[in-house]
């Protein structure tokens, strides 16, 4: 059982930088504290989760908990700054992954997919995309969190691993004309996911895989990608 | 295993296929005034301004695949034009722009009244089928351009009309129209085509070269800007202030 966000700054906003990385951070930090997985160690708790319904209301508090908390982090960070909190406008897709399912939610246009362990790919969210290519939504746009809230998804599938990215690998990753993940994109990622041993040597990995001529050619945009497995099944 | 060299990974990666998608689009409509009124230098000036138009996008590798340009004339009547180059009007209202690679500058010769408002609401209208057409192919698109230029006023019944739908469509966000007066113009009515925060701004002499360089400029950033950008267009340095009103 994992928890996972990325998160993307705006082009036109100058601290969007910093903006992305406090909330993701944010996000994060609020789900391993208080949200499921945190409670998923303990023999006590397992019981608990037998009762599935239970588990998942708890998750999607987790959930919406990560993204307030991310916008309040983005908050305090303008105001510390003394900057307007639209100059820290960045996407948020934000996961709880368990064996079982994804639940997720996102403000803007990233995308999270997971791989079964027979490499189906499933979309857990899609891009939220304005009427035109080069809109969206972002964390510090009104309203945004609330709306996220609501359409947060789930996915109940077998989940051997989940894959997390930005707006830039977008047009690699999804196939256009049929709003569906490329298989072919995903199911590799889900392998390489797999076999990871080591996690330093597996990052560097990745970012030799984004920084490849290959990846350069079809996008100029910064790349957000973040893979991951759910390992063995509990028993 | 040696994880430093550890070559599964590296095969692995190797093995991610991508995605085959179209470029998203930026359609184009120039809606240009080729009445009597246009004859001699005016128009010369009109078909070298597109003439660089063409040659600007067409040596931006990406805004040629991205960038559509589509052509309509008001002189007399109103022309729906074949923007590759061809002599017949395109039959489908939809086939009426082509992605820049494709686009062949049209020489047009000036004739006739002023049908101005016939011809903003064609180009509406072939905008809107342009829209349709991308999402029945899951196109993705940037905001449709219209680039109206007259030295006149409209001389047709109705135009009012189809000004008013203009300015809906910009207030709406279905279009970003941009209007150029040419000396004579009538600014004032020009202005009721457009929205409050973009009116029309008047060419300086027959500056159409710097014009279409500034158009050419402003279609290669927007078709290349990602989600959030603002997109600052360069600036304008064909324009002069309007002293008519």
């Amino acid at each position: 059982m994992l928890v996972a966000a990325v998160a993307d700054g705006a082009g036109s906003a100058p601290h969007s930088a910093r903006g992305a990385a406090v909330a993701a951070a944010a996000a994060v930090g609020t789900l391993l504290r208080d949200g499921g997985p945190a409670a998923g160690g303990s023999e006590g708790t397992r019981a608990a989760d037998r009762d599935v319904e239970a588990r998942r209301a708890r998750d999607a508090e987790g959930l919406a908990a990560a993204l307030q908390a991310a916008r309040a982090a983005v908050q305090v960070l303008a105001d510390a700054e003394g900057w307007p909190v639209r100059d820290l406008a960045c996407t948020l897709s934000c996961a709880i992954v368990r064996p079982d399912g994804v639940l997720a939610a996102q403000i803007g246009d990233g995308l999270i997919v997971a791989v079964g362990p027979d490499g189906v790919v499933t979309a857990v969210t899609m891009p939220q995309r304005g009427d035109y290519a080069n809109e969206t939504t972002f964390l510090t746009s009104e309203g945004a969190v609330a709306a996220a809230l609501d359409a947060m998804t789930r996915a109940d599938v077998d989940v051997a691993a989940v894959v997390l990215l930005t707006d830039g690998l977008l047009r690699l990753a999804l196939d256009v004309a049929t709003a569906t993940p490329h298989a072919a994109f995903f199911q590799p990622l889900a392998r390489f996911a797999a076999a990871i041993d080591d996690v330093e040597t597996a990052t560097a990995h990745l970012a030799a895989f984004l920084d490849s001529p290959r990846v350069r050619a079809r996008t100029d945009d910064d790349l957000t990608l973040l893979v991951a497995a759910t390992g063995p099944a509990e028993p | 295993m040696d994880e430093r060299s550890d070559p599964l990974h590296g095969d692995v990666l190797a093995g991610v296929e991508f995605a085959d998608n179209p470029e998203p689009r930026c359609a184009v409509a120039l809606v240009l005034d080729t009445s009597g009124s246009m004859h001699g230098r005016a128009i010369a000036e009109l078909n070298a301004g597109l003439q660089s138009l063409a040659a600007a996008l067409k040596a931006d590798t990406l805004a040629s695949l991205r960038v559509e340009i589509g052509v309509l004339t008001f002189g007399g009547s109103v022309r729906v034009l074949d923007p590759a180059g061809g002599v017949e009007a395109p039959a489908d209202p939809a086939d009426a722009f082509v992605t820049v690679d494709r686009f062949v500058a049209p020489a047009l010769s000036a004739d006739g009244e002023t049908p101005m408002g016939e011809a903003v609401g064609r180009a509406l209208a072939l905008i809107r089928a342009r829209k349709e057409r991308y999402r029945t192919n899951g196109i993705d698109y940037f905001r449709p351009w219209l680039l109206l230029v007259t030295d006149g006023r409209p001389t047709d019944r109705g135009w009012e009309a189809a000004a008013d739908e203009a300015r809906a469509e910009e207030g709406r966000r279905g279009v970003s129209l941009y209007a150029v007066g040419v000396e004579g113009a009538d600014m004032r009515t020009l202005a009721r085509f457009c929205g409050e925060d973009r009116p029309p701004l008047k060419l300086a002499g027959l500056a159409f070269n710097e014009l279409f360089t500034w158009l050419s400029k402003s279609l290669s950033a927007v078709s290349q800007s990602r989600p959030g950008d603002q997109t600052p267009l360069p600036p304008v340095g064909w324009a002069v202030a309007d002293t008519s009103h």
